[in-house]
């Protein structure tokens, strides 16, 4: 039989219960508490997943939106160099442009009609667009000027200016009056870089003999007009706020078919759409009719005396190149049948003196002595032009100098301001649209396109330094008047210097190819350069290998010509010759007027030259 | 026996407190989330709408504020030819009253009509708006629908409301504007 425990033994054995009790709970709310938490950290964890996946949506579509800024801030970029006559291709797929937190590049390409296409393509994080502009050069047409000269323009006694527009009619049914003395009695608009001087007729103002200008005269920034006494101008004569540049002319290269020599009596006309000669001349007693549509490239133009020249635009418009000189003898005649100012251009690029009839004396290269009526536009942006009393003019004028000689008659046409040759301005957009991405895997791999770089060891540029054409040849006058040049890196090139810019060349390399820039109308056909002078480079490919300007010889930096006193007033009493001197245009050194980008028309420091009378 | 008391107290206590925190942390979410998926959906279809119509000439539409219209017709860019601009074929988005969705049509009222609808949800008025022929949001528009748009210029504003009821039939609403230019 067992005993019952004592009391101690009681006690021992609860205290012993007891702490075996205690020992086998110890540690659960432990447990618990960790159940607990990890329960809740799961939780948590979850959401934050959750939450994180939306976040990322979110910066995507925010990325996504930023690259469209960026390629839309490329698109700005390229339009910017197309401005300034670069090609528009602006960093490569290799190593783009840096803008803000993205990069970007553009691809320039250009069109049949002279417009450029681009498509910029821009990154930013995760988001990836590509976006595409064409847009067109464009120019403010030269004969918008109406007559116009670089360096000075000369209106001597009893020369007769005004306008019409032959969109509207013709200048009969717009005239004021009848019979060849008849006017429209206002629409003339001269101007000139230079001084406008009027020479005295002695004739009270207002008569049938005195020289009169129905419009306004705007002589250069720092220039004057000169007005004798007896002349008369019922516009403004407030000077211009900047100097025009007056681009070259791009001539077609077309290869040579000899000469043309017409002597024969019967009537030739000359067809064919595009032809060059080396020398064309029309004999005494002949008529040659150039009969559009029709290019000609000549050397050295003749008209003989008795000899008739034809400018048929009825058909077509006309354009004739003359690239050595233009001498239409006292008593030939050149005409038109065709009324259309805006269809019919004669370009004249001769500017050294020719021995034309071989008597071993030197002529000038331009000498027209020929009567009649010309429709049509002339230009000579290398030397003087001077327009005889016997040529009736309805168009638009525009030389390195001009000389109205007295009893001269010219109608400037205002729709030649819409239609003719002229300076770069800004381009225009024509077209916009989204356009797939590339293929590429800096486009495909959605990860941050500045760390896929680094990675490569890639550096971008920023993004205005990203123009594929970083080679500036430019002609310049500086802040102090000095004519300066400067053939180099744009990066290296101070800016600030520049106080107006008169001809600027871009390349992709050190080595500029001469590339003419042509004007913008009937005739002119676009070169690789672009229109109306804008454009220098070929934009066609991104990679193309540069240079577009042949290299620019360029003259030693030589002082200016100082400025005109501010005294001077706009119109001043002009005192006459103490001789007459005979206006024979003299030879002109030839000057490289490259056209610059818009943003370059500036107020040149120099003024046209004192005339010889000041002197006294 | 109390010490099991109190710690069985306590840890209900602590429990019901957890599962308060998990509760409203997960209707926080399911909130938020709602209200980011409506937000998502409603940038999306913003997005193509801009998109769209910034690719066009001029659009067709003729109210000004305060009219509007609740459909665009337009032609979208493809690019230069010849010189001269082409373009696809007519496009249009509208708002479709009665199931309340925004659809992208192409050759509309044609026999080669494609339909193509980028967001449901859209309510008959603007948020906050009344049809009561009174400005009652104060952008200008009186009574305008869940689409609207009007032009000024160029400029072509675009409204957009999205609404949608959760599970438990609570009501969320988002409202995006935005103004883009017809840039052809």
């Amino acid at each position: 039989m067992g005993t019952k425990p004592t009391g101690t033994k009681r006690a021992g054995m609860k205290r012993r219960l007891g702490r075996v009790a205690q020992g086998g709970r110890a540690g659960s709310a432990l447990l618990a508490s960790l159940m607990i938490v990890i329960v809740i950290s799961g939780l948590g964890v979850v959401m934050v997943q959750l939450h994180s996946s939306v976040t990322k949506k979110q910066v995507q579509a925010i990325d996504q939106r930023r690259a469209f800024y960026v390629a839309e801030a490329g698109l700005s970029e390229a339009f910017l160099a197309v401005s300034q006559g670069k090609s528009g291709n602006v960093g490569s797929q290799a190593v783009p442009a840096s803008f803000g937190r993205g990069l970007y590049w553009v691809e320039a390409a250009e069109l049949d009609d002279g417009d450029v296409a681009l498509f910029s393509t821009g990154l930013c994080g995760t988001g990836r667009f590509a976006v595409s502009a064409v847009i067109r050069r464009s120019t403010t047409p030269l004969a918008s000027l109406g007559v116009f000269a670089d360096s000075e323009m000369v209106i001597e006694a009893g020369v007769q200016v005004d306008g019409f527009d032959s969109d509207a009619g013709s200048f009969e049914t717009q005239a004021l009056g009848t019979g060849e003395d008849s006017t429209t009695g206002a629409g003339a608009r001269l101007c000139s870089n230079g001084d406008i001087v009027l020479e005295s007729s002695g004739i009270f103002p207002g008569g049938p003999e005195a020289t009169a200008v129905f419009g306004d005269l705007r002589p250069g920034p720092n220039a004057a007009v000169l007005m004798g006494s007896g002349a008369s101008v019922t516009g403004s004569t407030a000077p211009a706020e900047s100097v025009v540049a007056v681009p070259p002319v791009s001539v077609p290269a077309l290869e040579s078919e000899g000469e043309l020599v017409h002597a024969g009596s019967s009537p030739a006309v000359l067809t064919a759409r595009e032809v060059r000669y080396d020398r064309v001349r029309v004999e005494s007693g002949s008529a040659l009719t150039l009969e559009g549509p029709l290019t000609l490239v000549v050397g050295a133009l003749e008209l003989a005396a008795g000899a008739e020249l034809i400018v048929d635009t009825s058909t077509g418009p006309v354009c004739v190149y003359c690239t050595e000189s233009c001498d239409l003898e006292e008593g030939s005649v050149l005409s038109a049948s065709g009324s259309d100012p805006t269809s019919a251009a004669l370009f004249i690029t001769a500017s050294d003196s020719v021995d034309a009839d071989g008597d071993g004396d030197l002529e000038h290269p331009v000498r027209i002595r020929a009567t009649g009526e010309f429709h049509g536009a002339i230009y000579v942006p290398s030397t003087t032009l001077s327009i005889p009393s016997g040529l009736r003019l309805f168009g638009a004028v525009a030389a390195d100098r001009v000389v109205l000689e007295a009893g001269a008659r010219i109608s400037v046409d205002e729709a030649l301001a819409q239609k003719s040759a002229g300076v770069s301005a800004l381009p225009r957009l024509i077209c916009w649209r989204i356009v797939a991405l590339p293929d590429t895997p800096l486009v495909s791999l959605r990860l941050d396109p500045k760390a896929q770089l680094q990675l490569k060891g890639v550096e971008p540029t920023e993004s205005h330094q990203a123009h594929l054409e970083d080679f500036v040849s430019i002609e310049f006058f500086d802040t102090d008047g000095e004519l300066s040049s400067y053939e180099g890196p744009e990066a290296a090139f101070d800016w600030s210097e520049v106080g107006v810019a008169i001809t600027t060349e871009w390349s992709a390399d050190a080595d500029f190819d001469e590339d003419g820039t042509a004007g913008s109308g009937p005739c002119a056909k676009p070169s690789h350069g672009g229109q109306g002078g804008g454009g220098h480079a070929k934009p066609s490919k991104p990679n193309h290998e540069g240079g577009h300007a042949k290299p620019h010889k360029l003259d030693k930096p030589h002082k200016a010509h100082k400025p005109h006193k501010p005294q001077k007033q706009h119109v001043k009493p002009h005192k006459p010759h103490a001789q007459k001197k005979p206006h024979e245009p003299k030879a002109q050194k030839k000057k490289h007027h490259r056209v610059h980008g818009p943003g370059h028309h500036h107020e040149k420091t120099v003024s046209g030259v004192v005339h010889p009378a000041w002197d006294d | 026996m109390l010490e099991i008391l109190i710690a069985t107290a306590i840890f209900a206590l602590v429990l019901a407190n957890v599962t308060m925190v998990s509760r409203t942390s997960q209707e926080a979410y399911r909130t938020g989330a709602f209200m980011g998926l409506l937000e998502e959906q409603a940038e999306q279809t913003m997005d193509r709408i801009e998109m769209a119509v910034m690719s066009s000439e001029h659009a067709d539409l003729a109210p000004v504020a305060p009219l509007f219209a609740s459909s665009i017709d337009y032609e979208r860019s493809l690019g230069v030819e010849e010189g001269q601009m082409v373009f696809d074929d007519p496009e249009r988005i509208e708002l479709e009253l009665g199931p309340g969705q925004v659809s992208w049509l192409q050759n509309p009222q044609t026999a080669a009509e494609r339909k193509v609808v980028w967001t449901r949800h859209v309510p008959e008025y603007m948020q906050d708006e009344l049809p009561n022929a009174v400005d009652d949001n104060g952008n200008g528009l009186v009574d305008e629908s869940g689409l609207s748009f009007d032009m000024e210029g160029k400029q072509v504003s675009i409204r957009l409301t999205l609404r949608r009821e959760d599970a438990k039939s609570r009501v969320y609403t988002r409202m995006i504007e935005s103004r883009v230019t017809c840039r052809n």
